[in-house]
């Protein structure tokens, strides 16, 4: 229901006073303030509850906090002294709970610091360095020794922008010393006595000169390389003793230490009376302020160090094209290694300057020397591991054929597919030798030697044909050989020598067979026996005059020459002969002639 | 480590310079002195089982020409208001002394110290004075810088003082 305004209210309680009269003013009053008390009634209880305004607080206190750190830091000062205190009374509680939290931070906690200081020793090195060999740095090499001073420190002279070499945190009231911090390597005197004569000092210049509240003695020059820098706050003071010209920015930096420090330890700085370590927790922020700024280095480089740069560079070149052309020269070995029939390339691993080569080789494949002198590559700067394998590459075919069957000269062998053919001529052991053993090789399942002549049948073909055609002639009714016919008959058994060697030659059983012949003159009983005799008479001729290696018969024809007509004289001379024939496993050879 | 601030006051060549000097070893020279008009000293000490680094401000002793600067007692722990036996005013002096102490640093422990008393036939200071001061609850402690007697004492007995405060 909506509220009623106080017209409305008005009217409302004259009416209730019509019907029950009362108190006007306390009537009047309930309804003028009467919800305004209610209201207010609602708030004291809700201050009241510690419960309910926890809840509440509860609800705008992160985003309090967001808003507030996002504004300054002043809640982060405001916390750290509880929760320092909250993590050193967890700590004393029990240690391990930290400890546990922390330790994924200490890691790499660890690393940064060392990879700091790391940075820090090359930085101090690579200034050291960068001096030694320049004409700049032998002049102070001379400088140090005219002056008896360390290298280090005229080194540091001339190469320092600034360097903020201690910093005092100093109480105003009594100018004892707070906190200290000093950097690496500083030598320094007993800060309390410093910051004494420090105040003293300040406290000095101020009495003598008068100067109003508001103004104090903020830099002291010492010489041309120190200063000492300070900066008041009505509790405390900062002094940083530097060397060399910092940046205006440092003061500011001091400033915003300063306050931060009254900040956090406004309290403390108002109860110290001589005890230090409630401000132990200042030495960070005071290190802060600690650093050293070194002067960018000059463009002008010594000759020494462009010598030194272009022999540096010279020799990175020609170490960098030494290292291309072996590189591409060991890729072309490779490759022409990967081309080699008989050689399977399975792996190359480098070892130092030797490279390795792992892979499989035909054993009738020669270690690949003459690919490595053909890509200027040293021998003994390659290793192999060779595996044993059988290539059926036709090459390796070939290679295993030859070295296996010997070919004569005469013989060219060829390969088609998986036939080895042979072509030219060849002996007939060798012939024999290339059927036996031809397909014996691998990679070949048949041979072929349709264009090979065999040599030996040849000749045998041409003694059969020098023996068959001489005729041993007799004169009319004789069997005895006539001295005319004599070096017909020992030429003969020249050549039938020959043909026993090529009989055993060939491994074939060969003779020859010795036919006589008569004309048609007497009977043919009588020509039988006549013709037989001269058959024996020229065997019988050969047996005591020759070397007779081969089977010999004869056989006696009678007059069955054709040639005697009994016409021609001539004719019928001719026919009283003894004429040979080849035989072949005691038959005539095929084509045999009289 | 607890430090305090203890300032020597006297009249001009009373023996501050010669009282510390037996105390500590000095960093600084005494042309401090005639320059800035203070020099400062350390001496770490252990009073009853207490470490405590004392900072020792020997200042300028105060004649018609100079007068000891106020500025120079602030924050002081504790004081040491040299006298010296054979000259009387030097006494008055150090009463001035006390005065302008506690007017800048208020009621803090405070300790006569007569020095040079190996010149004892040479006194100007009669024991009745030195008598009336104890009555009026100031701590006097007998010095002699040359022959090094009191001077322990003398520090000792104002930290300790300090350190009840």
């Amino acid at each position: 229901m909506a509220e009623a305004s106080p017209k409305e209210r008005i009217k409302l309680a004259a009416g209730n006073d019509a019907e029950q009269p009362a108190d006007d003013l306390e009537t009047l009053r309930r309804i003028i303030v009467g919800p305004e008390k209610t209201r207010i009634h609602h708030l004291e209880k809700r201050l009241d509850e510690s419960g309910t305004r926890a809840d509440e607080l509860s609800r705008v206190l992160p985003d309090a906090i967001v808003r507030c750190t996002a504004k300054d830091q002043k809640i982060a000062r405001s916390l750290q002294p509880t929760i320092e205190e909250s993590i050193r009374v967890s700590v004393q509680k029990n240690p391990e709970v930290l400890a546990d939290a922390i330790f994924p931070l200490m890691g790499p906690g660890i690393r940064k610091a060392i990879a700091s200081t790391i940075m820090g020793m090359i930085q101090s090195f690579n200034q050291l360095l960068n001096h030694s060999f320049s004409i700049q740095g032998l002049k102070w090499r001379v400088e140090a020794l005219r002056t008896r001073r360390p290298y280090a420190e005229i080194l540091l002279l001339n190469t320092l922008l600034y360097q903020v070499e201690q910093v005092f945190l100093i109480h105003r009231k009594n100018g004892l010393v707070l906190q200290h911090v000093v950097g690496p390597s500083v030598k320094f005197q007993d800060p309390d006595l410093v910051s004494g004569m420090l105040t003293a000092i300040e406290d000095f210049v101020r009495d003598s000169f008068n100067v109003g509240s508001d103004q104090s003695l903020d830099t002291l020059r010492i010489g041309s390389e120190r200063s000492i820098w300070i900066e008041q706050g009505p509790k405390a003071i900062i002094a940083v003793v530097i060397r060399g010209t910092p940046p205006l920015e440092l003061r500011d930096r001091m400033a915003d230490i300063l306050g931060d420090i009254h900040l956090t330890f406004n309290q403390a700085l108002d109860e110290y009376d001589g005890d230090a370590v409630a401000f132990e927790a200042a030495r960070e922020e005071l290190r802060s302020c600690l650093g050293t700024e070194f002067k960018a280095s000059e463009k002008k480089t010594s000759p020494l160090l462009w010598v030194i740069s272009i022999v540096l560079l010279v020799a990175l070149a020609l170490w960098a094209f030494t290292s291309l052309r072996l590189y591409r020269r060991t890729e072309a070995f490779l490759a022409a290694l990967r081309a080699q029939p008989g050689i399977v390339l399975t792996g190359t691993e480098r070892r130092g300057s030797r490279l390795l080569i792992f892979g499989l080789k035909d054993p009738l494949v020669d270690d690949p020397t003459g690919l490595l002198s053909s890509q200027y590559i040293r021998a003994d700067r390659v290793d192999y591991r060779w595996r044993p394998y059988v290539s059926l590459e036709p090459e390796l075919i070939m290679m295993r054929a030859h070295s296996m069957l010997q070919p004569p000269s005469t013989v060219t062998l060829s390969l088609d597919k998986d036939v080895l053919v042979a072509s030219g001529e060849a002996g007939h052991p060798w012939i024999r030798h290339f059927y036996e053993l031809g397909t014996a090789t691998a990679g070949i399942s048949r041979t072929r030697a349709d264009n090979l002549i065999d040599t030996d049948m040849q000749a045998l073909q041409e003694i059969r044909q020098r023996i068959e055609g001489v005729r041993i002639l007799f004169p009319l009714g004789a069997s005895a050989i006539t001295s005319d016919q004599e070096p017909l008959l020992i030429h003969l058994s020249g050549d039938i020598h020959a043909l026993g060697m090529l009989s055993k030659q060939l491994d074939r059983a060969l003779g020859i067979r010795i036919v006589g012949f008569t004309d048609a003159s007497s009977s043919e009983t009588a020509n039988l026996k006549l013709s037989q005799g001269r058959a024996e008479a020229v065997r019988r001729f050969l047996i005591d005059n020759g070397k007779v290696n081969i089977a010999i018969m004869a056989v006696g024809m009678g007059s069955t020459s054709v040639a005697d007509d009994g016409t021609d004289e001539h004719l019928r001379a001719g026919s009283r002969f003894a004429g040979f024939e080849l035989v072949n496993d005691g038959g005539f050879m095929q084509g045999k002639g009289r | 480590m607890i430090k305090k601030k203890i300032c020597m006051l006297g009249a001009f060549a009373v023996g501050k310079t010669s009282l510390v000097q037996r105390y500590v070893h000095s960093l600084f020279s005494d042309k401090y002195h005639t320059t800035v008009g203070v020099k400062i000293d350390k001496k770490p000490v252990n009073i009853n089982g207490t470490p405590v680094d004392l900072i020792l401000w020997d200042i300028y002793g105060e004649d018609e020409f100079q007068a000891v600067r106020s500025s120079y007692l602030r924050g002081a722990s504790g004081c040491l208001l040299v006298v010296d036996g054979t000259r009387r005013y030097t006494l008055d002096t150090a009463h001035d002394l006390l005065k302008r102490t506690q007017e800048t640093v208020g009621n803090i422990p405070v300790v006569f110290v007569f020095n040079k008393f190996d010149l004892m036939d040479s006194w100007e200071i009669e024991p009745i004075q030195l008598d009336a001061l104890e009555k009026q609850g100031m701590v006097i402690v007998r010095t002699s810088a040359k022959e090094a007697s009191g001077v322990e004492k003398a520090f000792t007995t104002l930290v300790e003082m300090m350190l009840e405060e």
